[in-house]
């Protein structure tokens, strides 16, 4: 069921592309992760308005917290009343995680590096679309990378250092206080070092998935930045004071984001 | 991406609101990483020993198996091991997958040649006099740069063998330099052929290529629909191609040129077998096939529902074609005069991606994804002669 839903689908599309993009893999792999992006977009928006919205009524959240702490049942009445819906934040995350997860299965199958994985690939392919399979093996060959094993020279490891801790910066909303301040500094160092470490070890072309996502990712930062503007740690005290740069604050925090929110 | 940075969000936020440790949290955010990683590369699949499929080769009395980290040799009535190269004491990652090749008319008793799938490295080995002794190493070539997966050939004192780099390798029998080394434009995974004074090299790069024997100068070559990932047969002045496209092809060698084709069900991979002027054929999606090569008609087309990636086998008296299954890990038999199918052999757990192989009395078989690694069946009986290792059942 998850093959015929998610996986074949989109490998398809993928192979559908790769043919009308001049059999080039990697064009394949960009624009159906940017289709993807894409599709998701307005789960992801509503996501972080939600988160938004959470962030923006924590005063209030702590105090119904601390008043109805032995009454579960209250405190869901109370947090419904403010317009928080526990699952709300979760439900967009359920349906993007699984067309994630396809879109890495599904380059995974049609990069097909060893001949137990090419074995497993004519399951996959659509027969009602002709030709498709003379298609196979896929062209692994851009610049100086087999997309089918990993970069030999680990300069695609780096980009996606460097642009997951970008991206990761962008999206990191403001700290509260000392502890989330931490949680945000080990995140920022955490998630790019393990994206790193995935893409020097996995097949370069999930490098270039990794690196494609978190460049669109960033596009779409700029483009939808007002969604991400978290209101900062005053503002949510009911004081608007302004705050200047620093070393180390997340963009959030810089005049020029308060101001559009 | 911002998947996994909103999983470790909805953590953080959950932690902060309950007044939670920092350590919590950010445990539990990196827990929540780590399992989506595992997750993702557990999908990848393949580990070291999954990536292909063990060969091996019977030889009077002997086979000779690619057994993964080591070459086995081994009595075909007995079973009984009769040497491991390397031997046991070496824990080694190589694997040995491609089919052992022999040349008996080289070194003082005549030389076995193997290929280490990871490591790239071709291993000449000097057997003894006896069989049974275990062989010494000639000589390597190690300049190959992707992974062997098909086998090689002997032709004119030398083994031509293709890589996962996309060359194919002439080695001087006598000492392993190369004589001479051929590029196509994807991996080689096929057999070469040697037919005459000329190697023919299928490539998953859609070619047919006909290239000079000795000095690997490319004579002509045929586009295919389809990559080409099985080895091809030489019957009667004509090879007979499988390829991705569904397409069986028959090449005339003296004109060079397609001069007929027939579309099966679903890519062709398994190598045919041929018998006489029958030719037996099986594609991916199940289907087997018996063709007349002389009026070129489809005897027979049986589906046995399982993926047939292997080249089948005939008994003794031609009567009955083996078909291994790699989805299910069925052994399939089937009349060669009607195609009916038979109830023959024993219920054997793992897959069998990788050729099948009989000598007269035996049909051997070598499983993945299960302990035994070596099956031989009695062709009069269907009954497991013995496995390697010994199961309860074969002790």
């Amino acid at each position: 069921m998850w093959d015929v839903l998610i996986v074949r689908p989109i490998l398809n599309l993928m192979l559908l592309l790769y043919k009308l993009l001049w059999n080039e893999t990697i064009l394949a792999v960009a624009v159906v992760t940017l289709v993807l992006r894409l599709l998701v977009t307005p789960l992801m928006l509503k996501q972080q308005q939600a988160a938004r919205k959470t962030q923006e009524l924590r005063p209030k959240l702590a105090e119904i917290q601390k008043k109805y702490k032995d009454d579960p049942q209250k405190l869901m009445e109370e947090q419904r009343k403010l317009g928080l819906n526990p699952l709300g934040g979760c439900l967009p995350s359920l349906v993007q995680l699984p067309l994630m997860i396809g879109l890495y299965q599904a380059i995974i199958r049609a990069l097909a590096s060893t001949p137990l994985q090419l074995l497993e690939l004519p399951r996959d392919i659509y027969r009602w679309i002709p030709s498709f399979s003379s298609l196979i093996p896929l062209n692994s060959r851009f610049l100086w990378l087999d997309l089918a094993l990993p970069d030999p020279i680990f300069i695609m490891p780096i980009l996606v250092v460097v642009t997951s801790w970008f991206y990761q910066k962008l999206i990191t909303p403001p700290a509260l206080d000392a502890q989330a301040e931490a949680m945000n500094k080990q995140m920022m160092l955490m998630m790019p070092l393990m994206m790193g470490f995935f893409a020097w070890s996995w097949a370069s072309g999930l490098a270039i998935y990794l690196l494609i996502t978190n460049l669109i990712g960033i596009l779409q930062y700029y483009v939808f930045r007002q969604h991400y503007t978290y209101p900062t740690p005053e503002t949510t005290e009911g004081k608007s004071i302004p705050q200047k740069p620093s070393q180390g604050q997340s963009p959030q925090k810089r005049p020029r984001a308060s101001a559009k929110s | 991406m911002n998947l996994w940075r909103m999983m470790a969000d909805r953590l953080y936020k959950r932690g902060n609101t309950r007044h939670a440790g920092t350590r919590g949290r950010i445990t539990g955010a990196g827990v929540a990483l780590f399992l989506l990683m595992t997750v993702l590369s557990g999908c990848a699949g393949g580990g070291l020993r999954h990536e292909s499929w063990p060969g091996l080769l019977a030889d009077d009395g002997v086979i000779y198996a690619a057994n993964l980290e080591r070459v086995q040799a081994f009595n075909t009535e007995t079973g009984k091991l009769l040497w491991s190269y390397p031997d046991e004491t070496q824990k080694d990652q190589r694997p040995f997958l491609s089919t052992p090749v022999l040349a008996e008319d080289y070194g003082p008793h005549g030389l076995l040649l193997i290929a280490g799938y990871k490591d790239r490295t071709v291993y000449a080995l000097s057997l003894g006099e006896s069989r049974a002794e275990r062989p010494d190493l000639l000589w390597t070539f190690a300049q190959a740069t992707g992974q062997y997966v098909g086998s090689g050939v002997v032709a004119d004192g030398k083994f031509i063998i293709g890589n996962g780099d996309g060359y194919v390798y002439a080695l001087n029998l006598n000492d392993g330099a190369p004589a001479w080394q051929f590029p196509t434009k994807d991996r080689v995974w096929a057999t070469p052929v040697v037919v005459g004074d000329t190697v023919y090299i299928a490539s998953l790069d859609h070619r047919l290529y006909a290239v000079d024997l000795t000095t690997g100068v490319e004579r002509w070559h045929i586009q295919m629909d389809g990559a080409i990932a099985g080895t091809p047969v030489h019957i009667d002045g004509a090879l007979w191609v499988g390829d991705f496209s569904s397409t069986l092809s028959q090449v005339d060698l003296a004109t060079q040129q397609i001069v007929w084709t027939y579309t099966a069900n679903d890519w062709l991979w398994a190598s045919p077998l041929a018998d006489g002027t029958r030719l037996y054929f099986a594609d991916v999606g199940g289907r087997v096939y018996a063709l007349d090569t002389a009026t070129r008609e489809i005897l027979w087309n049986v589906d046995v529902d399982d993926t047939i990636r292997s080249r089948p086998a005939l008994n003794a008296d031609g009567g009955l074609l083996f078909v291994a299954g790699y989805r299910k890990g069925e052994l399939h038999t089937l009349e060669t005069e009607t195609g009916n199918k038979m109830s023959w052999g024993p219920e054997m757990d793992g897959r069998l991606p990788g050729d099948l192989v009989a000598d007269g009395t035996h049909l051997y078989t070598m499983p993945i994804l299960v302990s035994e690694r070596i099956n031989a069946i009695e062709l009069r009986t269907g009954r497991v002669a013995w496995s390697y290792p010994a199961t309860e059942q074969t002790k």
